[in-house]
């Protein structure tokens, strides 16, 4: 099982920097590690958190240690706690009185003092990594690690490592070093492996409009395309705009990617539309968000299955993409390109601020980066992208119209047979593994073919995950089933087909949203898979813009 | 040799043409054809390097029957579709041309803000608004360039609305190259001359075009081709032809109102200057990036810049 800490504070207080920097130790030691915040939609203000799970992709709920920095930081998670709970407060700033903690493990030290500096954030961090295991004799490699790897004050670390005086836990002890080698990763957020995925695949342009949870897409790219003699860049004035900007990118040439969230696609759904149908590949990687409008920037959700995949006026095919690690955001997106180009169709990828602002081990192919890979296409004599809806009836455009039908009638084979799923407690051929992506050349998805994966055993109860709850599900699967859908557009039909008839007696739908209605629609997908599977569907959805927690599961069955 | 009959492509016509008249459009489109077929020859381009951007209503069918390649785009985007291929030949140094057409509806009301960050971006583009004063494809609503006071079928009392003035627009927008042109017959070596500049300018190029609309013309459903040129010929004044001292911006600012109360208007060539766009900046910013990581390729600098986020052993 996981072990999560959670650093909770205010803003301000170095809640961000303790939980980037904590990482790296568990890291170093060969320990999978990710981390993810929660924080306020105002500025420098309001409660924060960051969790950081070693030895797994999600937090549980009751955390095995919280390191209080500020009475409205310890409020807002103090549910978290369990009687086990080391709880490590700045006992200058914070009280435990009355908040019914159940905790028999309390330490309250007064980080600020301690290390003589205006934050106790790294005093905090210091005391942690004690108590987590790090013996004294180690405290050398510790600094060492820190100056190597964090840009932090490693006095102020080593000061709260000393105002500690026991390890409570062995995890961290350095002794207990893993043989494992993270070979070429990076620990990068969900956002940045999104933009080194796009590089990776040849991507030359974007245009965006910045939107919290997506906006550190922009700001990497922005910054990682000028580093290559070619790539362009554009923060447009609106989605509408940057949308447009990107597709006229592409028409003349380019393989131009965007990034948004939830509201922001609605705002370009209108050209995502026109650009299917008139055949104008794209990218879109949409990190979900609850709305709406402002809705809930700052808070998970996997609310815009149906935007992505109904949303445009008129028929129109599309695929949509779930990635539910920074690595499969990384892999997924290469190919999400390569399908775009391939078919001359858009991919959206679904994924949600609980994967893409989680920052993760992340396996880059540095050799993909390449100026080479980075050159438009060239256009051919007389292309036309045309706007069939506006010019129907003239023959001009019925010609047009029937160029449209002959290219889909060829696509649509492909299409049909499309879904790509990774299987847990179920046997499966021609099941495709994006872990085995990164390892294989670029182009290997030249003459891909989608062919449904062949199921030959299934338990009982199987679960159906996309994006987020992937992880979560993973850890606390037992021995049911589990189909992990990478892509959740085309619909998972055939398997589930497949799962009829192969004795599943229940699917189980875990999705962060609510469905067209509370009660007889619950779950966008579980409507679906209610369609289709002749047994039982139980849907398990939260839609409290908080993410699903492994330990939690049992309470999101409808 | 590239002549206007090769950049034709054949489909139906659907402007409207009937005894005297006849849609400006057919002109316009004369007269485009014939200095894009110039442009092209003397810079030796061929039919790829040519991409034309159309938006929605009459004059968004304007590409359907140019055999360059084109995109035929959705209601007010063709302004910012134009500036994302505009952007991207730029980046790549690609020759060749991106030319828009847009309607006075399609770029000043629903395409208002997409035409406008075109402008404010200054890539290499021309950017022709066919200004008829009205909606004429949808039947004769009231248009963003409708004079104040003509009875339309969205305004029956009368438009209450004063008309943008589409130059000073384009000018404080940030288009280096503005012009008003007409698709008037006697006008046509005017729109001509002005094209062939605006292809070679290094920028955004605006150039409103007034037109005739002789479905759904504002000022008389009945006047015919030749009034409406007699009168527009008699109410405008070609800018060459005002004398003054102040800055060009400042000229047409101040000469636009003292005609005002005569009821002219003012054409020609308005603006032009020499400023660098978005792309050109973009391109020189690279250097910049590239010696806070340097490296001697792509591999190389992103290697550095990811160095602290490498995960190595203790």
């Amino acid at each position: 099982m996981p072990k999560t800490i959670l650093f909770a504070g205010s803003a301000s207080q170095g809640i961000k920097t303790a939980t980037d920097a904590f990482p790296f130790v568990p890291l170093s030691l060969g320990m999978h590690t990710s981390s993810s915040q929660f924080y306020d939609s105002s500025p420098r203000k309001g409660a924060m958190g960051g969790d950081v799970v070693i030895g797994g992709d999600c937090q549980n709920y009751y955390v095995d240690c919280l390191v209080a920095l500020s009475q409205e930081g310890l409020e807002a998670t103090k549910d978290r706690v369990k009687e086990d709970t080391i709880v490590l407060y700045d006992n200058s700033e914070v009280s435990l009185e009355g908040l019914g903690i159940s905790s028999k493990k309390q330490i309250g030290i007064d980080f600020k003092a301690v290390s003589n500096s205006k934050f106790g954030n790294l005093a905090s961090m210091g005391a942690t990594l004690k108590i987590m295991g790090v013996k004294p004799e180690q405290k050398q490699a510790l600094e060492q690690l820190l100056k190597e790897k964090a840009d932090v004050d490693t006095a102020a670390v080593m000061a709260g490592f000393d105002s500690v005086a026991e390890s409570l836990d062995d995890i961290l002890d350095f002794n207990n070093k893993k043989s494992v080698s993270f070979n070429d990763s990076y620990y990068l957020m969900g956002n940045e492996a999104a933009v080194f995925g796009a590089m990776a695949a040849g991507a030359n342009f974007y245009a965006g409009y910045p939107i919290t949870p997506s906006s550190e897409a922009m700001h990497k790219w922005s910054e990682v395309s000028q580093l290559s003699d070619i790539a362009g860049y554009l923060q447009g004035s609106s989605e509408e705009h940057a949308v447009g900007v990107m597709l006229g990118a592409n028409a003349a040439g380019a393989k131009g990617w965007t990034a948004t969230s939830g509201p922001g696609l609605d705002r370009m759904i209108e050209q995502i539309n026109w650009a299917v149908t008139s055949r104008t590949p794209f990218v879109i990687y949409n990190v979900q968000r609850g709305g709406p409008s402002t809705g809930m920037p700052t808070l998970t959700q996997t609310s815009d299955l149906f935007t992505a995949v109904y949303g445009g006026h008129g028929d129109h095919p599309i695929f949509v993409l779930t990635p539910s690690t920074p690595q499969e955001i990384y892999e997924i997106m290469k190919l999400a390109f390569k399908i775009a180009w391939s078919y001359k169709v858009g991919v959206i990828i679904n994924s949600s601020k609980e994967v893409s602002q989680r920052k993760n081990i992340v396996r880059l192919c540095l050799n993909d980066f390449d100026d080479k890979n980075l050159r438009m296409l060239p256009l051919k004599k007389g292309h036309r992208t045309g706007n069939t809806a506006n010019d129907s009836g003239t023959p001009a455009n019925r010609a047009a119209v029937q160029w449209l039908n002959d290219r889909f009638n060829k696509f649509e084979e492909a299409y049909d047979a499309f879904s790509i799923a990774d299987f847990v407690n179920i046997e499966a051929e021609n099941s495709q593994n994006p872990y085995a992506w990164r390892s294989l050349p670029y182009n290997i998805f030249k003459n891909m073919k989608f062919e449904p994966a062949k199921l030959k055993s299934a338990p009982e109860e199987v679960y159906i995950c996309y994006g987020e709850t992937v992880p979560v599900v993973k850890e606390a699967l037992g021995k049911n089933g589990l189909v992990a859908l990478k892509s959740v557009y085309p619909y998972p039909i055939s398997i589930i087909q497949q799962l009829n008839s192969l004795g599943t007696k229940k699917i189980l739908v875990a999705e962060c949203n609510r469905g067209v209605r509370l009660h007889s629609e619950r779950g966008q997908l579980a409507n679906k898979v209610r369609q289709y599977f002749k047994g039982e569907v139980v849907s398990l959805s939260k839609w409290d813009g908080f993410p699903m927690y492994p330990d939690r599961l049992e309470e999101y069955k409808e | 040799m590239i002549t206007e009959n090769d950049l034709v492509r054949e489909a139906a016509e659907t402007w409207c043409a009937g005894s005297g008249k006849v849609c400006s459009y057919y002109n316009i489109r004369k007269q485009f054809l014939s200095a894009l077929s110039e442009y092209m020859n003397k810079h030796s381009l061929s039919k790829e390097d040519i991409l034309g951007i159309s938006g929605i209503g009459c004059s968004g069918r304007f590409t359907t029957w140019q055999d360059v390649v084109t995109v035929h785009t959705t209601h007010g985007n063709a302004g910012n579709t134009a500036q994302g291929a505009a952007t991207a030949m730029q980046l790549a140094k690609k020759k060749g041309l991106v030319y828009v057409v847009s309607g006075d509806g399609d770029a000043l009301a629903i395409g208002m803000s997409n035409f406008q960050q075109l402008c404010h971006n200054n890539v290499k583009a021309t950017y022709m608004i066919l200004n008829n004063g009205i909606y004429a494809m949808t039947a004769g609503q009231t248009a963003p360039t409708t004079q104040q006071g003509i009875e339309t079928v969205s305004a029956p009392y009368g438009n209450l609305e004063t008309p943008w003035d589409t130059v000073s627009l384009a000018i404080e927008s940030g288009a280096t190259f503005v012009a008003r042109a007409s698709g008037y017959p006697k006008e046509s070596k005017m729109l001509k001359d002005i094209l062939l500049q605006s292809f070679e300018h290094n920028g955004t190029s605006v150039i409103e075009i007034m037109s005739y609309c002789p479905t759904q013309d504002p000022v008389s459903r009945k006047r015919k081709l030749a009034e409406a040129e007699k009168e527009y010929l008699k109410n405008s004044v070609d800018i060459k032809d005002l004398k003054s001292d102040l800055s060009p911006k400042l000229k047409y600012a101040v000469l636009k109102e003292e005609l005002k109360k005569e009821s002219k208007l003012i054409k020609g060539l308005i603006y032009c200057a020499s400023e660098k766009g978005y792309a050109e900046l973009l391109l020189e910013q690279k250097k910049k990036a590239q010696s806070a990581y340097p490296g001697e390729n792509l591999k190389s600098r992103i290697s550095s810049m990811l160095k602290d986020k490498k995960i190595t052993s203790i």
